[in-house]
């Protein structure tokens, strides 16, 4: 049994103290820790990740959820906090009087605790062999190109753990996440242009190792963008890399489907269901359980265990992806995506890791497919629309393609927006490759937590400017 | 703790200096879906973040960002976090610390000393206590409820709204001892509306930040939110073109931060921006139109950017970075002016712009297009370049003005202010995904720009 079993085994108790003045009661202790690195020319910083831990405590008060957090963890300040919390919930009970009774289901008896496998643990080393390393990937970049200025390198690994209880579960997971992030700076004179390149997942130090070639490549990028030159704006036939495809997914029919979205009317997908959203070479899904990735947990913040999702499959919309509070009041079926970003916020329906599925072409008839359009590589960010089904992807450039060859015109910056049913339907190929990227991802302007999308290449029609 | 913790610090062989930060904190938060709750939270931190300084000899291979052997002794940074789970491990994590401040090497640089630091006000004085705020958040609601229903064919989805009351300290070994108390409200809102026939629905939303509850002005949001609302729903794909843009309120704010980014003085560190003090910001553009001026202002009170001292203990103050579009002073914290030997101005404040002489009226003399808000301003602030889909806009020709979205804006900040005009009247912003300073604004309500590029049908 791991240790935070036995530390925090008061939160049983706590949880069935509250149950005896209130239906429903669950506790959730949540910490992170770890090291993050920033080395650049002439400077470098190390310092210990940011340890949000704290216990989160909620209840229902019969006809919605109320929360007590906080960041004293030892047992006499989570009773008082406790307490608080059924005072309050209690009061509030008698007022609602039972008002659109909430019922909430605490899943099937399970204890479970889960570890993600790591090949070399970060712990193995100490910090100063991952500065020698991470410098020593660092200079390699640096020394490329006497027209490199400036090569950045930001690196995090870290420990996340989780500790859920209600009546009928106990869960615990150990979450090892570690991230490379590179940077590489370029002049021309006045003109400075960049290209980066980012790598991690659920692992240990082999996901720090960054090959010659992907540090060559960020280098010539780096040069091929100083020859760039804006897009003349329009509609164009595509091809997108697998860092666009997973923002299309993510932005499409990620946040799309989220189902507090549903309850709240807000996604234009509640009333899809069932039909066709794209053409029939479309599958998305969100799967928590993918090993290895950047989004990957074990048990979700609200005690459900990881499965997948298929949300789109053959181009016709399956179902969403939820929270607790969202798939009780829908009467749903619960996915495992009630994430927080830590004890002090609240969970919402969130993705994890969600991607298109890889087809059967292969990746160059997709490039060789394009008479007159463009190769989009490098998403940068995204933005979901999903009451009006419009959609935002920025990317850091595009190649043009002309009778299936390039032409060595470099397009930068690109805007991609467009109506996500007709980017969908407009999917006339999927490669047979597939990539996940790590990233991060808020609900609108917050709420950031760690997810992963990605997916295969994909052939369709974008306007973009 | 607190005293513990300095204790420790001082104590502690290989602590050469050392920054304390303490931040206590009370938030209480409101969840709704329509008019009824989701979920009511409150949630209790205090938190200590320790920066920890150790002066030691560079290694022989070590090189400065010119390439060439450090002079001096190398100064090590590292920062942890304590929590209360901490108390009885301080020796070991500052002694943690000390080792991995013992292992990164940075030019030399020392803390600030204890300053003369401003009153500027910073706390809503109706969220003193949890039971104020615990009011304040049933009356959000009820107010709320009340604009909602005074407008016309639109209704609540959801709404936020979390009220925190925070208390920092911060001291160093250098003598500073400081503290202050502020308040941050956030509230997000989305509102429906529907067409005649009920088919089709269009949303609003809308994220407004500030330190008292007076200045969310509910009223004129769910008013402005709801117009933005209905005119959404009849919204067509704008023209594709290359002309003039006028953009405003949020869809402006952002694009200074190319500005405040070319302006900060660890961006000139690190070699990334070219413009030196005393040259212009456009480079070699001949400017046809208002030349800019911005401040950094840390003093505005109960501004999201004021602040009486910033994360090194540096008093707030106002500073002028670009006048007559000329760069005058880079912004720098203590550690960055000492590295290239130019003033300290401490952290960014609120970015302030001079507005212009044109009335918006003028600005909007058709045909243009006239953005009121992005999915998502993006832009890059090393080339400037930046691109963002459009979520509201209205294309005005004369007395017609047609609302548009879809389709996406995008041009070079840098060529834009080439050639554009700021309105006389003024705005405070408060910019999701503003990251300069506070993250707030005020200056223009709009600017116009000769020639951006349109993507459309």
């Amino acid at each position: 049994m791991p240790p935070l079993r036995t530390d925090y085994a008061f939160l049983r108790d706590v949880v069935e103290e509250m149950e005896r003045s209130l239906p429903y009661a669950s506790a959730l202790y949540k910490s992170e820790d770890g090291v993050n690195v920033n080395l650049r020319d002439g400077e470098q910083g190390a310092s210990q990740r940011d340890p949000h831990a704290g216990i989160v405590l909620t209840a229902s008060n019969g006809t919605f959820l109320e929360e007590e957090a906080t960041g004293d963890t030892s047992p006499d300040a989570v009773r008082q906090a406790a307490a608080r919390l059924v005072e309050r919930a209690t009061a509030r009970r008698e007022r609602l009087g039972g008002a659109q009774p909430l019922e909430i289901d605490p899943g099937e008896p399970l204890e479970r605790d889960f570890v993600t496998p790591v090949k070399v643990d970060a712990s193995s080393q100490t910090l100063a062999q991952k500065l020698e390393r991470l410098e020593a990937l660092r200079q390699q970049l640096r020394t490329l190109d006497p027209r490199i200025i400036q090569a950045t390198l930001r690196y995090s690994d870290g420990v996340e753990t989780k500790l859920f209880v209600n009546r009928a579960r106990v869960a615990s997971e150990e979450l090892h996440r570690l991230q490379v992030f590179l940077t590489v700076f370029v002049a021309d004179g006045a003109q400075r242009r960049y290209d980066w390149f980012s790598q991690g997942g659920m692992g240990g130090l082999e996901l720090a190792d960054v090959k010659r070639e992907t540090l060559e490549e960020m280098r010539d990028t780096a040069l091929m963008l100083l020859e760039s030159k804006p897009v003349p704006p329009g509609t164009y036939d595509v091809v997108t890399d697998q860092s666009v495809t997973g923002v299309l997914a993510h932005e499409a029919f990620g946040h799309g489907v989220e189902t507090d979205m549903f309850l709240k009317d807000r996604a234009r997908g509640a009333h899809y269901v069932g039909k066709r959203v794209g053409s029939n070479l479309v599958n998305i899904l969100d799967d928590p359980s993918v090993p290895g990735a950047y989004g990957t947990y074990f048990v979700d913040d609200e005690g459900q265990i990881a499965t997948p999702t298929q949300i789109i499959k053959d181009g016709i919309l399956q179902r969403g992806i939820s929270d607790l509070y969202s798939a009780t009041r829908l009467g749903i079926a619960r996915s495992a995506n009630g994430r927080r970003e830590s004890f002090e916020r609240k969970a919402y329906a969130r993705m994890s890791n969600t991607f298109f599925a890889a087809g059967s072409s292969p990746r160059a008839a997709l490039l060789e497919s394009l008479e007159d359009g463009l190769y989009l590589c490098r998403a940068s960010s995204g933005m979901e629309d999903p009451k009006g089904w419009g959609i935002q992807i920025a990317t850091h450039f595009a190649r043009e393609y002309k009778h299936g060859k390039p032409t060595g015109t470099i397009y930068a910056p690109i805007a991609i927006t467009g109506y996500v049913p007709e980017l969908l339907d407009d999917v006339t190929m999927v490669a047979d490759d597939f990539e996940l990227h790590p990233g991060g991802c808020g609900k609108g302007w917050k709420e950031f937590v760690n997810v992963s999308d990605g997916g295969p290449h994909l052939r369709t029609r974008a306007r973009i400017g | 703790m607190i005293d513990q913790i300095v204790s420790q610090l001082e104590r502690t062989e290989g602590v050469d200096d050392w920054t304390l930060r303490r931040r206590r904190a009370r938030s209480a938060q409101l969840y709704l879906i329509g008019h009824d709750v989701e979920s009511v939270r409150e949630v209790d931190t205090e938190e200590y973040e320790v920066e920890v300084f150790n002066d030691h000899a560079f290694p022989k291979d070590f090189r400065d960002r010119g390439g060439a052997p450090p002079q001096g002794l190398a100064r090590g940074v590292t920062s942890i976090k304590l929590i209360s789970a901490d108390r009885g491990r301080l020796q070991q994590r500052v002694e943690d610390a000390v080792t991995m401040a013992r292992l990164v090497h940075n030019p030399a640089f020392t803390l600030p000393e204890h300053g003369t630091y401003p009153d500027v006000p910073l706390a809503d004085p109706l969220l003193a206590t949890a039971d104020s705020s615990r009011n304040a958040l049933d009356a959000f609601a009820d107010e709320l409820a009340g604009y909602v229903a005074a407008e016309k064919g639109v209704r609540l989805s959801a709404a936020e709204l979390f009220l925190t009351l925070a208390e920092t300290e911060l001291r160093n070994s250098r003598g500073v001892q400081v503290g202050a108390s502020g308040t941050r409200i956030l509230a997000e809102l989305v509102l429906l509306t529907h067409g005649q026939s009920g088919g089709d629905e269009a949303e609003y939303f809308r994220q407004i930040e500030a330190r008292r509850l007076s200045d969310l002005r509910l009223g004129e949001v769910v008013a402005e939110s709801a117009r933005y609302a209905r005119d959404t729903l009849r919204a067509q794909a704008p023209r594709t073109r290359v002309g003039p843009v006028v953009l405003s309120g949020e869809a402006l704010v952002t694009l200074f931060e190319a500005f405040t980014f070319h302006a900060s003085a660890r961006a000139a560190y690190m070699k990334l921006v070219s413009a030196e003090v005393g040259q212009g910001m456009l480079g070699d553009r001949a400017l046809k139109g208002d030349a800019l001026t911005i401040r950094s202002n840390a003093l505005r009170p109960f501004a999201l950017g004021a602040h009486r001292f910033d994360g090194d203990g540096v008093p707030g103050r106002e500073v002028t970075l670009v006048e007559g579009g000329v760069l005058r002073q880079r912004l720098a914290n203590s550690r960055y002016a000492q590295y290239l030997g130019i003033p300290v101005t401490g952290e960014a404040g609120t970015t302030e712009v001079e507005p212009g002489k044109t009335p918006l009226s003028e600005l909007l003399r058709g045909p243009v297009l006239h953005v009121v808000k992005f999915s998502s301003p993006e832009i890059d602030p090393v080339t400037g370049d930046f691109g963002s889909e459009i979520r509201l806009a209205y294309e005005v020709d004369g007395e017609s003005v047609t609302p548009v979205k879809g389709g996406s804006v995008s041009g070079n900040v840098f060529d834009a202010f080439a050639a554009a005009r700021f309105s006389s009247s003024t705005t405070y912003q408060v910019a999701a995904g503003f990251s300069a300073g506070g993250g707030d604004y005020f200056g223009p309500e709009a600017v116009r720009f000769e020639s951006l590029r349109v993507a459309g049908e």
